[in-house]
């Protein structure tokens, strides 16, 4: 029962991405949710079809401009592993370098929204000017301020030279001590613990049945990270440890991202500090066997699933799966239902969404459950 | 009196038909300490009903066809449209696909393009200075 139906969106002051919620209230508790997707669908797994594998990499990095630079590197290492390429250090020390970069970037835009949907309009103010340093970095060492390109199959669009390098770390270094005073706000500062803590609650067994993945799961006490289990790039040589709260609910989420940052940090550090001093080969990839490969990196916001087929050096199918797809449509409604109105923003803020990732079609069969295995998998996308 | 208030201090009103979030996020940039526009009058509100200038980033698709137009006809006059982006252009290579069907310019009237994916966020102040001119000359066409 409801007593009436607040709209939220598509168009919205507090969402910077449209989306739709239909929230039911009793008083001021949300007891019904009528979640509406689709406003940023652009039939990207369409288009991919028929393209060539390089223009892939063009266009893999235009699904979403806050985790663009995730994309490419999905895409490439799909391809890389499918082709059996051997990669050189130098070139994977500078790709995990811009990917931590961008994780930077992304989770102190991030920050500053959850402060501005908390009502702390300076804190966000703040955040975003210490992330222009970073973009700054990103700009200087990519060419872009929001989509890379920097990557290519088995190699880079170009070297960075290790002036720069040393200027990087240099830039993070500052930043990271800049933002210390507005991490501690975050830990510390009542009036935030009051509207964060408790707020948003997933279960961890419901974290583990919906398989969520990414910051969430790590505030639910899940241990999961591609960069540790799968590692891929320079992963493997960088020390670094993967942050988790048991709270379950907004703040924990808020610490680990905030905590993943000091962790970028350390691995941007380390790699920079281990570079080899090697040449990077030209791009010359010419063309592909026919084939299919799967691959997952950790994006910032989770795992990300990349599957690729490959018929006569084009792209024949293309399948993503996005952490946002993973999370959003599985716990919104879990996390929300018995909230008050007013934390509807901070609930949706703390997941992190990026509906741009999300726009996929998926099809559910109403009261069948179905489960795709792997060889399911292939005879259905690969046509084996 | 009306014109000259908001040639000084034009409020805007952003809505993402169906971008990718990098136009987004460089609009959000602008109006961040680094760029601040608010130093120029140029002030972000939530409300369509409050704005003198829509900024619309990317391709419509048919979901927000309607309601874009919506927001559109919910502002007041006079007002003023700056799309965003290579996609409000409609160029690109997400232009041939099948649920985008309209570009901007076929659903609103568009004043000022700003080109660029995703444009720098000079380009973007650079593009609401000079809807604010076409506003100025009593001219339509950007």
């Amino acid at each position: 029962m409801h007593d009436f139906i607040v709209p939220f969106g598509p168009q919205h002051p507090a969402e910077k991405e449209p989306m739709c919620i239909r929230a039911g209230l009793e008083g001021e508790t949300i007891t019904e949710l009528d979640l509406r997707f689709g406003y940023v669908h652009r039939g990207m797994e369409k288009i991919f079809e028929g393209k060539g594998i390089d223009q892939g990499i063009y266009l893999c990095e235009r699904i979403c401009g806050l985790c663009s630079e995730s994309h490419s590197m999905a895409f490439t290492r799909t391809i890389e592993e499918m082709l059996g390429l051997d990669v050189p250090m130098r070139v994977r020390h500078l790709r995990s370098i811009v990917t931590e970069l961008s994780r930077l970037h992304s989770h102190m835009i991030w920050a500053g929204f959850m402060a501005h949907e908390a009502g702390y309009e300076t804190l966000f103010m703040y955040l975003m000017r210490e992330r222009e340093r970073i973009m700054d970095i990103l700009e200087r060492t990519t060419g872009g301020r929001v989509h890379y390109g920097i990557n290519k199959i088995g190699t880079l669009r170009y070297d960075v030279p290790n002036a720069k390098l040393a200027k990087m770390v240099e830039d993070v270094d500052t930043t990271l001590k800049n933002i210390e005073k507005y991490v501690d706000t975050f830990r510390n500062d009542g009036t935030l613990k009051e509207r964060l803590v408790g707020t948003g609650m997933i279960t961890g067994i419901q974290a583990k049945r919906f398989g969520i993945v990414g910051p969430v799961a790590r505030g639910c006490g899940i241990n999961n990270d591609v960069r540790k289990s799968d590692p891929y790039a320079a992963y493997d040589l960088a020390d670094f440890e993967v942050p988790t709260y048991k709270g379950c609910d907004a703040w924990s989420r808020t610490m680990v991202r905030l905590e993943e940052l000091y962790e970028s940090g350390k691995i941007i550090r380390q790699l920079i500090k281990d570079i080899p001093d090697e040449k990077i080969p030209a791009f010359k990839f010419t063309k592909a066997d026919d084939g299919d490969h799967f691959a997952r990196i950790e994006a910032p916001r989770g795992e990300l699933f990349y599957y690729l087929k490959v018929r006569d050096s084009k792209i024949d199918r293309l399948a993503i799966r996005t952490p946002s797809m993973a999370v959003l449509p599985m716990v919104l409604k879990p996390a929300l239902m018995g909230e008050k109105v007013s934390d509807l923003p901070i609930v949706i803020s703390s997941l992190d969404p990026c509906f741009s990732c999300m726009e996929r079609v998926v099809i559910v069969e109403k009261g069948k459950e179905k489960v795709y295995t792997e060889p399911d998998f292939r005879r259905k996308f690969s046509g084996r | 009196m009306a014109g000259k208030a908001i040639r000084r201090s034009p409020w805007i009103n952003h809505f993402n038909p169906g971008g990718c979030n990098g136009c987004a996020i460089e609009i959000l940039a602008t109006l961040t300490p680094r760029y601040d526009v608010e130093r120029l009058g140029i002030v972000l509100k939530g409300s369509p009903r409050h704005a003198d200038i829509l900024v619309v980033s990317g391709y419509a698709n048919r979901m927000n066809e309607t309601r874009l137009k919506r927001i559109y006809e919910q502002m007041s006059d006079p007002k003023i449209v700056v799309a965003i982006g290579r996609c409000a252009l409609g160029e690109g290579r997400l232009a041939k696909s099948y649920v985008l069907c309209k570009r901007v310019e076929e659903i609103i009237p568009v004043d000022v393009f700003v080109a660029g994916c995703p444009p720098t966020p000079e380009a973007i102040i650079e593009g609401i200075r000079r809807a604010l001119e076409v506003y100025k000359n009593g001219s339509k066409k950007g």
